[in-house]
């Protein structure tokens, strides 16, 4: 294809289309880097557990914290339509799914964005601007493989967990509210036994793509922003594009699964 | 010198470097040093001794001639062997090049925990060494930003001796603290006895002209070239 000819067709291919292929480009590199034994040296091995540490581990009582006040939420909501239906089985069923398959993933991927998305676009543009990453370069250690991958593989982990706690500890605080206000009608055995069955075949394989997908999203959007940057060493802060990108991503990762 | 061969670790042939961005070579470089030589270059402006020193990592291409590291041409390797060749080369940066997050203990031994099997133990047993030798009482686990200057500026020379390195680069403006020249030029004598090269830029012309310094060449960086700064040691 003549020089000219790709001309017209960036003229005709819309800005945010070629961003995107260009994410799903990063994503995939990163995919394979992740895949490959011999990325994981020692200080990538390092920074992966630190990052883990720091997305997973430290969001923990943010997320139960959330995860309790949606599960509060939900003992309201369940109240009004038992009042509206009255089968309890159905309104639990519908409740349950919604909770699972929609607001756990963008709930959780929210918090994972602020915790770990905005470290990434952050520190990325001020080791950029403050020369860390030519130091690194010269060092033989690509920041690529020694700060990009690690984290970004860490948010999906995080994602996974966060979002299977998130799922529990909500229903577990709808239950106990319940149950203090004297309207859990079922055992807890049984209540187990439902929040098991209705999770379903689908949702057991909905939310961990979900969570998975959102938090490479994630990873990929912050990074991408934060190396777009790398080029304008006077350029504006990058956290507010990045935020607002990854939101997005958020949401479209969610949509995709969910149309799917 | 001793009498035995010597082999090139840096060899620039006519390799002519264009900042990013531009199209007109800042420098032009033919410059050879070979193993146990100290070079001192005295580069007075700050951005063409950046690119100097980029140029001689592999980071900036020459525009034309050549820029080869243990008689590898720098363009010529994957980027995956061009980053191994880094490992080989310690770096003291004016900027410090401290990663922010990470504690000076493991800022100082990234390079070596990255490019090398060495156990860990063994590598803080070293790194220890040197960082008495530089004044540092250990290395600390404090982060780069909650350590004084003149504690980063030792642990940087403790990072850049790390290890083997074939090649160790000084950047002006990174070692200011009079206390450390004489570690320093030590160390350096102790890496050139392992045929290791050393290349000191200076932006001093008293650290230029001083004969206690064991250089073997003295080049000044005038216009686009390299020239002799005057007699070798």
């Amino acid at each position: 294809m003549s020089g000219l000819a790709l001309e017209r067709l960036r003229h005709w291919v819309p800005g945010w289309l070629s961003w995107l292929a260009l994410a799903g480009g990063v994503g995939a590199a990163l995919f394979v880097l992740a895949l490959r034994p011999s990325s994981w040296r020692r200080p990538v091995r390092g920074e992966f557990v630190r990052f883990l540490d720091l997305t997973a581990w430290r969001a923990v009582p943010a997320v139960t914290g959330a995860a309790v006040l949606i599960g509060i939420g939900l003992v309201a909501q369940g109240l009004y339509w038992l009042e509206r239906f009255g089968e309890l089985e159905t309104v639990y069923t519908i409740l349950a799914t919604v909770l699972i398959r929609e607001i756990a993933p963008v709930l959780v991927g929210l918090l994972v964005l602020g915790r770990g998305g905005l470290l990434i676009l952050g520190e990325l543009s001020t080791m950029q601007r403050g020369g860390q990453c030519r130091a690194l370069d010269a060092q033989g250690v690509d920041p690529f493989l020694a700060v990009a991958l690690p984290r970004v593989a860490a948010l999906p982990v995080a994602m996974f967990c966060l979002s299977m706690l998130f799922v529990v500890v909500a229903q577990l605080s709808g239950y106990a509210m319940a149950a203090a206000l004297g309207v859990a009608r079922l055992p807890p055995e049984r209540f187990v036994e439902t929040m098991i069955q209705s999770i379903g075949a689908q949702g057991y394989l909905v939310l961990p793509l979900k969570s998975l997908l959102i938090g490479v999203a994630i990873g990929v959007v912050c990074l991408l922003t934060a190396v777009e940057r790398w080029r304008e060493v006077e350029s504006e802060d990058p956290v507010p594009a990045g935020f607002l990108r990854a939101v997005l991503a958020t949401f479209l990762a969610t949509g995709l699964v969910s149309a799917l | 010198m001793s009498g035995r061969e010597r082999t090139a670790v840096l060899a620039c042939e006519a390799a002519a470097i264009a900042a990013p961005g531009t199209d007109r070579a800042a420098i032009v470089l033919d410059l050879q040093i070979a193993a146990g030589e100290l070079v001192v270059v005295d580069a007075a402006d700050p951005e063409q001794e950046r690119l100097l020193a980029d140029a001689v990592c592999g980071l900036v291409a020459p525009r034309a001639g050549r820029i080869a590291f243990l008689g590898r041409d720098w363009q010529e390797q994957t980027l995956e062997y061009a980053n191994a060749l880094r490992g080989r080369i310690g770096h003291v940066f004016r900027s410090g090049g401290w990663v922010p997050y990470l504690s000076l203990n493991d800022n100082v031994l990234l390079q070596q925990l990255h490019h090398t099997r060495r156990r860990y133990a063994d590598l803080r047993e070293q790194a220890a060494r040197l960082a008495a030798r530089f004044g540092l009482p250990g290395l600390p686990l404090e982060r780069p930003a909650e350590l004084p200057a003149l504690d980063l500026q030792r642990a940087a020379c403790v990072r850049a001796f790390l290890g083997t390195p074939s090649l160790v680069i000084v950047e002006s403006g990174a070692v200011t603290s009079e206390d450390l020249l004489v570690p320093l030029v030590d160390t350096m004598r102790e890496a050139r006895d392992r045929d290791a090269a050393i290349l000191w830029l200076v932006d001093q012309p008293r650290l230029l002209r001083d004969s206690a310094l064991p250089a073997t060449r003295r080049l000044r960086l005038r216009g686009r070239e390299l020239v002799d700064a005057g007699r070798a040691a």
